[in-house]
């Protein structure tokens, strides 16, 4: 990985902190674009460039990736997460509102914007994105419609890009990872659960910075460069979709 | 007339032309009293009349489906004429849809013209109709998806997400609102359309690469095949089943 950079770029739900972390412990060179000011969730690396970015628009988040390529280099690997605190309030559908309704919104069009500015520094030499995201939204949630519907879309925006960019050798790949595994903050909400003598193959919780980062390197990796449009189920084995 | 939906009421978003036509002809044909939810009262009023010459009961409400006020007209204007709501089937989807897009060039404008017909239409009604799907006894929420969300395809990735972010509402809101009675499902079509059905004539070869992809070789008709998959799900016949995404599509997409 010593010739990998690596844009983490979040909005949201801070789960790139230890994600960046892992990358540049791994030797990348790491900058992690996030829209909130508050301390990471994981010790960064001494060498993780931090940079505010905005996600209300594509031009702020090219922006970000902007400055950032200038102090880094353009990336070879970007990865995308969009999970606004809003989505995150367990309510029934009938109880929402318009705002919380707004985010799920909000979430899709984050991922677009990630994507488009990946597009725009990865293009010409080509390079792996990935996004990650719950993997609750297989299944589907109660009281979390507007997140499942979000992340289900983010998912789905993820494989019509791969077709469209798999020529320019732009892969573009979906981490579904056991949402406790991500952030606590899911410890809270009424995860769907998958009745089995054995619910989760491995059973024990996800290790971010230990699972995750090592799926992401592949990814960006020679051996990773043929994965595209996939979408990688990271919960040890709970829901083994079809 | 069969009666498989005798008395039950349904909403059909979309139903001035197109799929949704066929849907709403479907169901008055089984039985169902019709709300046809159309954005122009013209084609809506062409949909009911011929609902009507079948012998089956409809009636046209204007409705821009990404507005909230013309979705809760649309479900009043059905419980104030028929008694009850039985039946949503959200259809309607933006004219946008087909229009091949390349990612790096989608704008906002593009992006929140088909997100609200497909998504924030889907919140509307799923809000305005509870109360009433819940008293039902019978109740089907049903969004009509696309083989694009399943496949991610490469023509517009805004109709691929939207498509797939309703996959994501359908599994959780069977969750939801299985306890109170309410079956949620969605169908992904691959249906001829007057639109697709121009197309292929005008490009033969076209019509015949997909074919041979799709095992019945052919397209589904809009009020026989998509149609009939919808009033199966509808029906008492398929009342175990909720939060699936069902593929209704001769075989297209085997990879489930």
């Amino acid at each position: 990985m010593s010739a990998a950079v690596v844009f983490v770029v979040g909005c949201g739900l801070d789960i790139g902190a230890p994600i960046a972390a892992g990358l540049a412990a791994g030797g990348a060179r790491v900058a992690w674009l996030v829209d909130f000011d508050a301390p990471p969730t994981a010790e960064l690396h001494a060498g993780v460039l931090r940079l505010r970015a905005g996600f209300g628009s594509r031009a702020e988040l090219e922006q970000a990736f902007a400055a950032a390529s200038a102090r880094c280099g353009a990336p070879t690997q970007v990865v995308i997460s969009a999970l606004p605190p809003t989505t995150l309030h367990a309510r029934d559908l009938v109880d929402v509102d318009d705002v919380q309704w707004g985010a799920c919104r909000a979430a899709m069009k984050s991922v677009l914007y990630g994507l488009q500015a990946s597009y725009t520094h990865m293009a010409a030499r080509g390079g792996s994105i990935v996004v990650v995201g719950p993997s609750l939204s297989l299944a589907g949630a109660p009281q979390l419609v507007a997140l499942s519907t979000a992340v289900e879309g983010q998912r789905g925006l993820v494989k019509s890009t791969a077709r469209q960019w798999g020529q320019r050798g732009l892969t573009v790949n979906w981490i579904a990872a056991a949402p406790r595994g991500l952030s606590p903050v899911f410890e809270k909400l009424p995860l769907p659960v998958k009745p089995d003598a054995v619910m989760v193959a491995l059973g024990r919780p996800l290790d971010t910075q230990r699972e995750i980062v090592p799926v992401i390197e592949f990814l960006g990796s020679a051996a990773g460069r043929a994965m595209t449009g996939a979408t990688l189920m990271l919960d040890g084995g709970e829901w083994m979709v079809p | 007339m069969n009666a498989l939906l005798h008395g039950r009421t349904a909403i059909v978003t979309g139903a001035g032309g197109g799929i949704g036509r066929g849907l709403a002809l479907a169901l008055a044909a089984h039985g169902a009293n019709v709300v046809i939810a159309a954005r122009r009262a013209s084609t809506g009023d062409e949909t009911r009349s011929l609902v009507e010459a079948a012998g089956g009961q409809a009636i046209c409400v204007q409705t821009d489906v990404a507005r909230r006020a013309d979705v809760e007209h649309a479900v009043a204007a059905a419980v104030e004429t028929y008694g009850s709501l039985d039946i949503v089937v959200h259809n309607a989807s933006s004219g946008q849809s087909g229009a091949p897009t390349k990612c790096e060039e989608i704008d906002d404008a593009r992006w929140d013209e088909q997100y609200a017909i497909a998504i924030d239409a889907a919140y509307y009604l799923a809000q305005a109709s509870f109360t009433h799907l819940r008293a039902s006894g019978h109740a089907r929420f049903i969004i009509l998806s696309s083989a694009q969300a399943l496949h991610g395809g490469a023509m517009n990735p805004v109709y691929a997400s939207v498509k797939s972010a309703q996959r994501g509402m359908v599994k959780a809101l069977a969750r939801e609102w299985g306890p109170s009675g309410i079956n949620v499902n969605g169908v992904a079509p691959a249906s001829e359309t007057d639109a697709s059905k121009a197309y292929f004539e005008r490009n033969p070869q076209v019509r015949a690469q997909i074919m041979a992809t799709i095992p019945l070789r052919r397209m589904g008709d809009m009020e026989l095949d998509i149609g009939g998959a919808i009033v199966a799900l509808c029906s008492d016949q398929m009342r175990f089943v909720t939060g699936q995404m069902i593929p209704v599509d001769g075989g297209a997409y085997t990879a489930l």
